[in-house]
């Protein structure tokens, strides 16, 4: 078997994956961050390429039975690179004249009052797609350690987190406030709440479908999207812990909720009916406005906004008092179970604040510092929206 | 969160977690010893692998961090397992837990074929047009 052509084969995809790290005279500039991610790819191709040049010696010591399980890492190699490859080209596009950074650093200084984040850091990366996202730091972290360890590499840096913003986003300070969820998908992720939330989730389940039969592959895709959902409910209410109720409002502006409200202001039922339903991976919006209030509420945060007659204020003040009933999760499958899905996630609601607070002991709610108004931090009378700390 | 995307990254990861139980597979055919790491990492998947066949567990492993519990990763193990029914694959990795110097010719050969299948599927993402 001529495995040289192979091993070549992904030596090229490589170098041409490595060629993009280059920089000439020190130009374009970057955040100390996404340098770092840039040059650690760097380093990690040239050892890639040189473990490639030995691979098919290696693979010809092996014994003839043992071909195609050693065939195979050149198949999980490739693919792991696949994984860096899709995240390097919007990390080397995002340099500094294209991204938020006096925001980033607020946002960034702000998480290393949070325990276990003292030197986080963030590559920022620019998507096409008009949303934000938090690159799964495993993923990343998963195929650059995988690497790593076959063609013997330093690991990945353990505090670099990887958050996305849409390409033409880079000037909007009130928009890029939902950042502050992201990072909550990093904080999440590295603090291993789905397997702290587990145990409460399956109890939440078993009491939540007491007596009721679940077949085939039905029950996993249940618990997945209930996880799904804890884990975006905790990425709001730690976004709010971050950043306080500018996270709601830019959550308003992105997805135009406002939408809801008919002209008198209330809720406008056939639009409302629309953003009261759960996606596979996503809870309602309105069900998330709902327990964004909730956590406001307990803040101390509420008392300061609710006098403004602005829309999204109002837009809040209705959500809250939605009826759970009104809920509804038209997904194929798990439709039949609505009310004992939700019965569970309500439950397990309680476990995921619980979770928010105690991660973000030490992080201070931002109120009584004098919150940050729009006509200018401290200021009363104004309309508060986050933290004085933040700005 | 793209759902495409994190549904490829839970491929992948689960196609790492296999190679790496490959790798201390191999190593201990060859005489090494099985490190703290190996253990937890095969445990974690000899947990989901009950779980996710016990009749009278509803919803299987529940979502943790571990590369074996979410959904995609469930069904490609219930995939593979049920290829594998007649070589006795939990009986045989639990054995190499409990017991030392075991055969793991037929362990190595599952866990090819998991990661085979997961790379499948990671892969199968690649050349789907753009929605």
């Amino acid at each position: 078997m001529d495995v040289k052509h192979d091993a070549a084969s992904l030596y090229r995809f490589v170098d041409s994956v490595c060629s993009s790290c280059y920089r000439r005279g020190g130009y374009p500039a970057y955040l100390e961050s996404n340098r770092c991610f840039i040059d650690y790819i760097y380093g990690l191709g040239d050892s890639t390429k040189r473990y490639l040049l030995s691979f098919p010696e290696k693979l010809a010591r092996m014994p003839a039975s043992d071909y195609n399980v050693t065939r195979q890492e050149l198949w999980n190699l490739r693919s792991s690179w696949f994984e860096l490859h899709r995240r390097l080209k919007p990390a080397s596009d995002a340099d500094t004249l294209h991204v938020p950074y006096p925001l980033i650093r607020a946002l960034v200084s702000r998480l290393h009052q949070v325990p276990d984040f003292k030197t986080t850091r963030f590559v920022v990366i620019h998507t096409e797609r008009l949303n934000y996202l938090q690159v799964t730091a495993s993923s990343v972290e998963t195929a650059a350690d995988n690497i790593a360890g076959v063609v013997g590499y330093r690991r990945f840096h353990k505090d670099l987190g990887m958050i996305g913003i849409p390409y033409s986003q880079s000037g909007s300070l009130f928009l890029n406030c939902l950042l502050a969820h992201e990072i909550g998908h990093y904080v999440f992720d590295k603090k291993q709440i789905s397997t702290h939330l587990a145990p409460k989730l399956r109890a939440a389940l078993i009491a939540a479908f007491a007596g009721q039969i679940v077949t085939g592959g039905l029950g996993p895709r249940i618990a997945n999207a209930l996880a799904d959902w804890a884990e975006e409910m905790f990425c709001d209410l730690f976004a709010i812990q971050l950043v306080g109720p500018c996270f709601s409002y830019a959550f308003i502006e992105i997805f135009d909720l406002v939408n809801d409200l008919d002209a008198s202001g209330v809720l406008f039922p056939s639009a409302a009916a629309e953003d009261a339903k759960f996606s596979s991976s996503h809870p309602a919006e309105l069900f998330r406005l709902k327990q964004h209030v909730s956590l406001l509420e307990s803040l101390g945060w509420w008392g300061e906004i609710a006098a403004s007659g602005n829309l999204y204020i109002r837009l809040l003040s209705l959500a809250k008092s939605v009826p759970d009933s009104d809920f509804k999760i038209p997904v194929a499958g798990l439709q039949m179970f609505e009310t004992s899905i939700l019965a569970a996630l309500h439950t397990l609601m309680r476990d995921v604040i619980t979770e928010v607070k105690d991660v973000t002991v030490g992080l201070d709610d931002g109120v009584q510092d004098g919150s940050a108004g729009i006509g200018g931090a401290g200021e009363r009378g104004g309309s508060p929206f986050a933290p004085a700390s933040l700005l | 969160m793209h759902p495409t995307s994190e549904s490829q990254s839970r491929y992948l990861s689960l196609a790492i977690a296999c190679r790496q139980l490959i790798s201390a597979l191999r190593r201990y055919q060859e005489g090494g010893t099985l490190d703290r790491k190996f253990q937890a990492s095969l445990q974690a998947f000899l947990d989901a692998l009950h779980e996710s066949s016990d009749e009278n567990n509803l919803f299987g492993p529940i979502p943790t961090d571990s590369p074996f519990t979410r959904y995609e990763q469930v069904m490609t193990l219930k995939e593979v397992i049920a290829d594998f029914k007649d070589k006795e694959i939990p009986r045989k990795l639990s054995a190499v837990l409990e017991t030392p110097r075991q055969d793991v010719k037929e362990p190595i050969e599952f866990f090819y074929t998991l990661e085979n299948r997961a790379l499948h599927h990671y892969n199968s993402g690649l050349l789907s047009r753009d929605s």
